[in-house]
């Protein structure tokens, strides 16, 4: 049997890769694609008859070549006024530049109706909707990704026969199960994402891919607690597919932003309270024998919260401080925990949601100063952070005290070369953490670099198809939140796997999907939401039409 | 809308940035994976900070010098051939840093980057060496209880068949040794002597290739020579010597003339084409290096540093490949240890054994080799190395104090079964004819029969 499990090993070592480099191959293809068509929503006709088209449910108006509708003309402001669809209508409002809607001056957002004349700087145009149905926008054909699914199965079953052979003495039952049910799963959403024609698997691919990773790693460190990983990760995807049904009424979502930050902010209150520590930082919440990290779902409520706050409603510098609030106050409670991976996370995403809705590049200047005078301060407060950033760089003059986590990780990854050792042949997992914090090591010894490179190459992924997403959002919400969750991902992951390898300090954080967790994979599947929210074209609207046309 | 996916190439910065730094993990991984791998605390390959991991080392004849079974690291079970080549084969615990032990650990450990540390064996890389643990127990015992160092290669394939150096120690059980007597180094490769009279060799080199008529160079010697108002001594009153009775005879007075005669730059040309001033590398193994620096130094010493003296220091291994320079027809054949490193499944790595490095051309070689043939016939007597056809030079060298100098025997065998070039070094044993030359006949008449 040791000879079978030798020969298994050493074929399946080459073919894992294999089959990576071809699923990465297969989604770019994919990617490529799967272009959606753009559809036009609305239009602003001239007097002349030069259509102006709107793809998406907002749109700029002004002199800016950034502008939805480009009015190359000196006495138009650069952002001049917004168009908007609200509560059923489209609506105008200005930005500061002069704006006649049926020859009237308009001070207040205004609805727009199918026909209206808006005059700006004595530029006219005529309004006119486009009533695309949500059917018909899901009406072109996309390619449908089964392929990439067959191999991505391929690889998992490859997989798990490894682990399988090489536990086979005393194997675990639940081993062979979780990779089943792991296929079956996702073969299950794959038919019912084909019967409701939403066939998009862009980004489910890398997290189904990073998944099979984690339940690996798993498989390999801590068997018992397969069945509970297997759980979290349904309960992920039951609370993904909520939270894209929430984020379908963003109009909803931008009402309840009070509640949604209330909510947040009174949960990281009480567990900078109650909270206690593991590993350092004093985030986990504990109800009765179940506990979880608030700051987890933090991360969800910065996107979503970001997302509403800075809404269509550019003219409300309300809202934009009420968000910069409530960031500084989630902050304040991670400083309180301990937490910094997470306050590093939290700041970096809260930027780049607040530079996706910018007008003020003063602002975003004074908050990245404000982040270094706070960090100063940070360093001075606890020392065990500066420590921290003293064996960055330095870790094998620490190698068996303060860098060995790092060490071990370096040493590992060496030793797994670029096609592994084998799963539950590494030796890191007998160290802290290994399965959360250094998992990037894991990968590299056991499946090996190429596969921990796919591993990471799957958030790059997930970071260009939001970048997709937002250009063919429907509106701005979907591409602000679906790009912060894209940032989050990408920074939290380099967060981890630079930190492990010492090209950052070490801060303790997961890599997504593939790191064992509880809170931190439902959390990571609800970020999943804000893509699959994303992935909704602009739809039309039909309104009543104005006596002129 | 169009602002907003601009501004979302945000998401394509941190995207890059975090490339880069995949990137900058990957290239350190590449190239000093192999340090990461080999760390003493990797349980792939060591157990208890001891190396577990790693193929069998074998010499010549296939005799298992050290082997892996079970997780444990055994050495031949003979304590002499231990101990004879515990500087070819290292230590576990990487003392001795010139050892294949630690000088091939990526190699004997079967470490690459695409593979880490696995082989489908759950063992190490295999590797032959050139040399012989027979010959070698041969030429420890001829040092006996000595410092000092016995090298030997065949200067037509390259091969080393004795590497020796003393004191030694038995690597299966004495480790953490005292450093002061420089039990770890490797005194071939890492050594670092005064030549005396053995740098003749060069100085006659450069006459050689540089003096229009050799043959009529002839100078006075007087016990002596006064240099720049300064007195160089000779051993013996010489009277008018040429440049062959000038080194059967060692006379240093003609030779300390030669340099002058030839000058600095010439004299130090031919010294670094023969390998002085220049790190040498044996199987990518860095030796020490020989140094000749005379630009600086007034007449009497520039006199004294042509015969060997003043600050000149000589590696053993360089001058084995200036021997196999001389021997080869003025091409030195380079010396090599590792014969093959092979996995079960075949040869994984062939050395680039057999280069060849130009150092002086064939007349003088030929010459050198030949005033070297009647050194021994004339002076030190060819009985003693019956049947090996010799050509050697002695050297003794002085080392300041008043401690015994060193004795050097350097040289090589013309006879077409025993293509040997030789270098033997024994610390504080006077003079270069008597220990080291007994040494060199004994190692050499055992060393086995080429064909
Ligand atoms: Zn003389």
């Amino acid at each position: 049997m040791e000879t079978v499990y030798a020969l298994y090993l050493a074929i399946s070592r080459w073919v894992l890769p294999l089959l990576s480099c071809l699923l990465v191959f297969l989604w770019i293809r994919y990617f490529r694609l799967s272009r959606p068509p753009r559809q036009t929503v609305a239009r602003f006709v001239t007097r002349e008859g030069d259509p102006s088209n709107l793809y998406a449910q907002e749109g700029l108006i002004g002199r800016s070549k950034h502008c939805d509708i480009l009015l190359p003309l000196p006495t138009v402001e650069k952002r001049h006024a917004v168009v908007y669809q609200k509560k059923g209508n489209w609506w105008i409002a200005s930005l500061g530049g002069e704006v006649w809607v049926n020859e009237e001056y308009i001070e207040e957002e205004t609805i727009l109706l199918h026909g209206d004349m808006v005059a700006i700087a004595e530029q006219e145009l005529m309004f006119e909707c486009n009533d695309l149905e949500e059917e018909d926008v899901y009406s072109y054909r996309m390619p449908s990704g089964a392929l990439s699914l067959i191999v991505l199965t391929v690889f998992q079953l490859v997989m798990g026969g490894q682990i399988c052979l090489r536990f086979l003495d005393a194997l675990p039952t639940m081993l062979p199960i979780c990779f089943g049910a792991l296929v079956v799963g996702q073969w299950i959403y794959f038919a019912a994402t084909r019967l409701m024609h939403r066939p998009m698997l862009l980004a489910e691919l890398p997290i189904l891919y990073l998944v099979t990773l984690g339940t690996a790693v798993c498989a390999c460190a801590t068997p018992d607690v397969l069945l509970k990983q297997l759980f979290c990760i349904g309960v992920g995807v039951v609370g993904c597919l909520c939270l894209a049904f929430l984020l379908r009424y963003h109009e909803f979502c931008y009402g309840a932003r009070y509640v949604f930050a209330l909510i947040t902010v009174g949960v990281m209150a009480v567990t900078v309270v109650f909270g206690t520590r593991i590993y350092g930082a004093r985030n986990w919440l504990s109800i009765g024998s179940y506990s979880f990290q608030p700051s987890e779902f933090a991360k969800v409520a910065l996107l979503l919260v970001g997302g509403c706050c800075l809404y269509v409603s550019l003219t409300k510098w309300k809202n934009r401080w009420f968000f910069l609030f409530f960031c500084a106050a989630v902050m304040g409670t991670l400083v309180l925990m301990v937490d910094f991976g997470a306050i590093a996370i939290f700041f970096v995403t809260m930027l780049v949601i607040l530079l996706m809705r910018m007008t003020d590049w003063r602002l975003v200047t004074a908050i990245g100063l404000g982040a270094v005078a706070a960090g100063t301060v940070v360093l001075l407060l606890y020392p065990h952070i500066a420590d921290r950033f003293s064996v960055w760089t330095n870790v094998w003059q620490y190698a068996s005290s303060t860098g060995y986590q790092q060490t071990r990780t370096m040493i590992a990854a060496a030793s797994g070369g670029l096609l592994g050792v084998g799963g539950g042949n590494g030796t890191l997992l007998s160290v802290a953490a290994a399965d959360t914090d250094l998992v990037f090591g894991v990968l590299c010894e056991e499946w090996g670099g190429i596969i921990a490179l796919c591993a990471a190459m799957c958030f790059v992924a997930l970071g260009f198809y939001a970048v997709r997403l937002a250009r063919f959002a429907a509106c701005g919400f979907y591409a602000t939140t679906v790009c912060g969750a894209a940032v989050m991902m990408l920074f939290q992951t380099a967060l981890n796997i630079f930190g492990s390898t010492d090209l950052l300090p070490l801060t303790g954080v997961t890599m997504m999907f593939v790191s064992r967790g509880g809170t931190s994979l439902i959390a990571a599947f609800l970020l999943l939401a804000f893509f699959k929210a994303a992935e909704r074209p602009a739809c039309g609207l039909e309104t009543e039409r104005r006596r002129y046309y | 809308m169009k602002r907003i996916s601009f501004h979302s190439l945000a998401v394509i910065v941190v995207a890059l940035l975090f490339c880069a730094g995949l990137g900058l993990f990957y290239g350190r991984l590449a190239l000093v994976g192999d340090a990461w791998a080999t760390y003493p605390t990797n349980r792939h390959l060591y157990k208890d900070g001891h190396l577990v991991k790693a193929g069998e080392i074998t010499d010549r004849d296939g005799t298992v010098l050290a082997y892996t079974r079970k997780g444990t690291r055994y050495f031949h079970e003979d304590i002499r051939i231990r101990q004879a080549t515990a500087h070819t084969v290292g230590d576990l615990d990487g003392f001795v840093s010139t050892g294949v032990h630690s000088a091939f650990l990526n190699e004997l450990t079967g470490y690459d980057l695409i593979n880490g540390t696995y082989n489908m064996s759950g063992e190490g890389h295999d590797m032959r060496l050139t040399v012989d643990a027979d010959l070698s127990v041969t030429a420890c015992q001829a040092l006996g209880n000595r410092a000092g160092t016995v090298g030997i290669y065949n200067y037509k394939t390259g091969e080393i068949l004795c590497m020796v150096s003393t004191p030694t120690f038995d690597p299966a059980s004495e480790t953490g040794l005292a450093e002061e007597k420089g039990v770890y180094v490797n005194r071939l490769l890492s050594g670092s002597y005064a030549p005396g009279s053995i740098f003749k060799l060069v100085t006659a080199l450069s006459a050689l290739e540089n003096l229009d008529d050799v043959a009529s160079h002839r100078y006075t010697c007087a016990r002596g020579v006064t240099i720049g108002g300064e007195w160089l001594s000779c051993l013996g009153n010489h009277g008018k010597v040429d440049l062959e009775s000038a080194l059967v005879k060692s006379c240093n007075a003609a030779f300390a003339q030669f340099a002058l005669t030839l000058g600095r730059s010439r004299l130090t040309k031919t010294a670094e084409k023969v390998g002085f001033n220049q790190t040498l590398t044996m199987d990518g193994i860095a030796c020490t290096q020989s140094c000749y620096q005379v630009e600086k130094s007034n007449d009497i010493d520039f006199g004294w540093s042509g015969i060997g003296q003043h600050n000149d220091t000589v590696n053993p291994f360089q001058f084995l490949t200036f021997m196999g320079g001389i021997a080869g027809g003025g091409t030195c054949v380079w010396p090599y240890l590792v014969e093959d490193i092979s996995s079960f499944s075949g040869t994984v790595k062939t050395m680039s054994n057999g280069k060849r490095v130009s150092m002086m051309s064939k007349d003088a070689a030929a010459t050198l080799s030949d005033m070297m043939r009647k050194d021994v016939t004339d002076h030190y007597g060819d009985g003693n190395f019956a049947g090996l056809e010799l050509c050697a030079k002695t050297g003794t060298a002085e080392i300041g104090d008043q401690s015994t100098p060193h004795s050097w025997f350097v040289g090589f065998c013309r006879a077409p079964d025993k293509p040997y070039a030789f270098v033997v070094v024994v610390e504080n044993a006077g003079a270069g004819l008597g220990v080291a030359s007994h040494i060199a006949a004994r190692v050499l008449k055992a060393a086995p029969k080429w064909s």
